[in-house]
This record gives structure tokens, C-alpha cells and sequence, in this order.
């Protein structure tokens, strides 16, 4: 996966959120990162790290947060965590499911100063 | 210190465009394909053998993507139905504005059906919307039966798994009925489908029939 491509992406999402914001400096950006996103969080740090940033994002650190899979049961509607393949309901066994968490990445939030 | 909540899906930007796409082809009543799948993985060749019987009843186009070389557009062309290719350079993957900035060079009111041969690549193309109406990811036998338990995003990602070279199973030790229930384990709902040569004849009638029975599906459901 092409990390840098993602931080542009994110910086591109940050700078549209703070447009009406009083914010001096961004000192902290919050990333949720799904275990079946398809990325490595090792090296979204680094692309993250060597994204040249100019202000206010200078010197804002990376916060990433890895979130468990939940998947749901399409069967009997049961929500169960799950950690490899295959995911199968613990109530009634049925293979059928669809991902409610997990296989994405999220911008939650950032941290700044006024 | 301040936080300000964003909650914004970091492919929300190709999402958006993706979107748009979705609508623009639904406008002009084009049934949109997203082929993807390793690279050499048979993705072309299918293509050159599944369009000559489809352009009998349909009008397509197809839009190649590839880091490099209009080869592939002009094994399309071969086959009678118009292909542009976009080069990524670098790229890994097709995007949402690369496909929006190639359809209106496609003559869209003049279309039934756009089919997009990704880039080669069972990881990137995935995570991008481009505003497709159907997914299918291309696996060939020769790349083990234990394929799509190693890419299960891809697997999990697409609406159906095409093996190709099935004709080749006997010589590399593969079980194709392997393949396709390690398919399944990932992703129970999947569609699998099998493409290869039976003597010298390329079959892949499986594919051509689930093509048009999703094109037929969608025209019914536009029409509740």
C-alpha cells in the first residue's frame, strides 16, 4: 500500500477541517487504522514522518490507534470480534457475515492550539 | 490545547469522486467493470477472449491501466471494441478522477458497458471506489491454491473471483476446487468462476453468463 499517497490524503482532510478554526499549531493528529485496512502502521509512521509538512502542521505528531475487527453474523444477527479467517458466528456457526469495524482507516480528530 | 473531531474515512476524497462517477454512468445507463488481480495473471487475455461474443449485444469500451506501455489497449483494439490506457508512472492503482477524466473521452451515450483493467496489483486497487457497478478479481491457477488466503482483502473486496489457467492445474499441482473453497473461507458470498483453454479453445463461458446476468439484474432493478 502506498502510504505517502495516504498522507497527502490526510493532510488534504485536516486542512479542510481547521479552514474556520482558530488554530495556531496542530500538535497531534488521531488515526484509527482497521486491522483489515491493508496497511502497515510501521510504515504509515514513516511516510507520516517523512511528509514534508509546513504549518500549522509542523511538528504535529501521528497518533494511531489500531481497531479490533467486528464482524456481525447475517445469520442471527450476533456481533462478534474476530482475529483470522474464517470468521464464523460463535452462536450459530453461520459463515455469513458483514464487517461492522475494522477494515478502514479513520481521521478521528486532532489536537491544536489557539 | 483544543481537539477537533473529523471522523472522515482517509478515502473520502476518491470516495466523493467515486460517487460521481457512479451517478455520471448511471446517467448515460452504462454497467461499469472493475477487473483487478495480480499482474500476468490471465486479466487481458480474458478480456480478448470474453469480447468478442459480449460486443455482440452490447456496446463497450474498455479503459486500461498500467505503470507503463499501451500494449495491453492495443490487444483491446484487436478485438474491435475502443480502448484508451492510462500510465500511472508509478501509480498502483486506478483512481476515481483517473476514471472520470478518460470516460468522457468515450463517446458515454454511445455505451452500454466500460470495463476497467486495473493496474496489476491485489492490494492497492481495492481500497479505491471508482464508481464501479462490479468487482472481479482475477487469480491464476499457477499462483497457488493458498492465494486467496494470503490476500484476503482482495478476496473480501470483490464481487467475484475469476481462476484462469485452469488448463495448467495438472502441471503446477494445483486443485482449482482448492482455490475456490479458500475463496469462500474469506468470503462466503463470493462468486467463483473458471476461465482457461479445453484443447485450443479459450472457454470462459461462466464469465461471459455472470456479465450479463448482473448487467440484466441491474436493468430490472432500474426499472422498479
Amino acid at each position: 500500500m502506498h502510504e505517502t499517497a495516504l498522507m497527502e490524503n490526510l493532510i488534504r482532510i485536516a486542512e479542510k477541517a481547521i479552514k474556520n478554526h482558530p488554530v495556531k499549531q496542530v500538535t497531534a493528529i488521531r488515526l484509527s487504522v482497521g486491522k483489515l485496512a491493508n496497511v502497515m502502521i510501521d510504515a504509515l509512521e514513516f511516510a507520516y514522518d517523512a511528509y514534508p509538512k509546513s504549518d500549522p502542521f509542523k511538528g504535529a505528531k501521528l497518533i494511531i490507534c489500531e481497531t479490533p475487527i467486528l464482524a456481525k453474523c447475517e445469520t442471527c444477527g450476533k456481533e462478534y470480534p474476530v482475529k483470522q479467517f474464517p470468521f464464523v458466528c460463535p452462536v450459530c456457526q453461520s459463515r455469513y457475515y458483514t464487517i461492522l469495524q475494522g477494515d478502514d482507516i479513520y481521521i478521528e480528530s486532532l489536537d491544536y492550539e489557539t | 490545547m483544543e481537539n477537533l473531531k473529523i471522523e472522515e474515512d482517509i478515502f473520502s476524497l476518491n470516495n466523493q469522486a467515486a460517487q460521481k462517477n457512479r451517478d455520471t454512468f448511471q446517467q448515460h445507463g452504462v454497467f461499469v467493470i472493475n477487473i483487478m488481480g495480480s499482474p500476468g495473471a490471465g486479466k487481458t487475455t480474458l478480456l480478448e477472449h470474453i469480447l468478442p461474443q459480449l460486443k455482440q449485444s452490447h456496446r463497450i469500451a474498455v479503459i486500461e491501466g498500467d505503470l507503463a506501455t499501451e500494449n495491453d489497449a492495443c490487444r483491446i483494439r484487436q478485438t474491435g471494441v475502443p480502448a484508451v490506457q492510462i500510465n500511472t508512472g508509478g501509480g498502483c492503482h486506478l483512481d476515481a478522477t483517473m476514471i472520470a477524466a478518460q470516460f468522457s473521452k468515450l463517446h458515454p451515450d454511445k455505451l452500454d458497458l466500460l470495463i476497467i483493467e486495473n493496474v496489476g496489483n491485489l492490494v492497492c486497487p481495492i481500497s479505491f471506489d471508482l464508481g464501479e457497478d462490479l468487482r472481479m478479481v482475477i487469480l491464476s491457477i499457477p499462483e497457488g491454491e493458498d492465494k486467496p488466503l494470503k490476500y484476503p482483502s482482495a478476496i473480501l473486496g470483490t464481487d467475484a473471483v475469476v481462476l484462469t489457467k485452469t488448463d495448467l492445474a495438472p502441471f503446477v499441482d494445483v486443485n482449482p476446487k482448492t482455490m475456490a473453497n479458500h475463496s469462500m473461507t474469506i468470503h462466503p458470498k463470493v462468486t467463483v468462476l473458471y476461465a482457461g483453454k479445453e484443447g485450443n479453445v479459450y472457454n470462459a463461458a461462466g464469465v461471459i453468463a455472470y456479465i450479463r446476468d448482473k448487467m440484466e439484474a441491474k436493468k430490472q432493478s432500474n426499472k422498479v
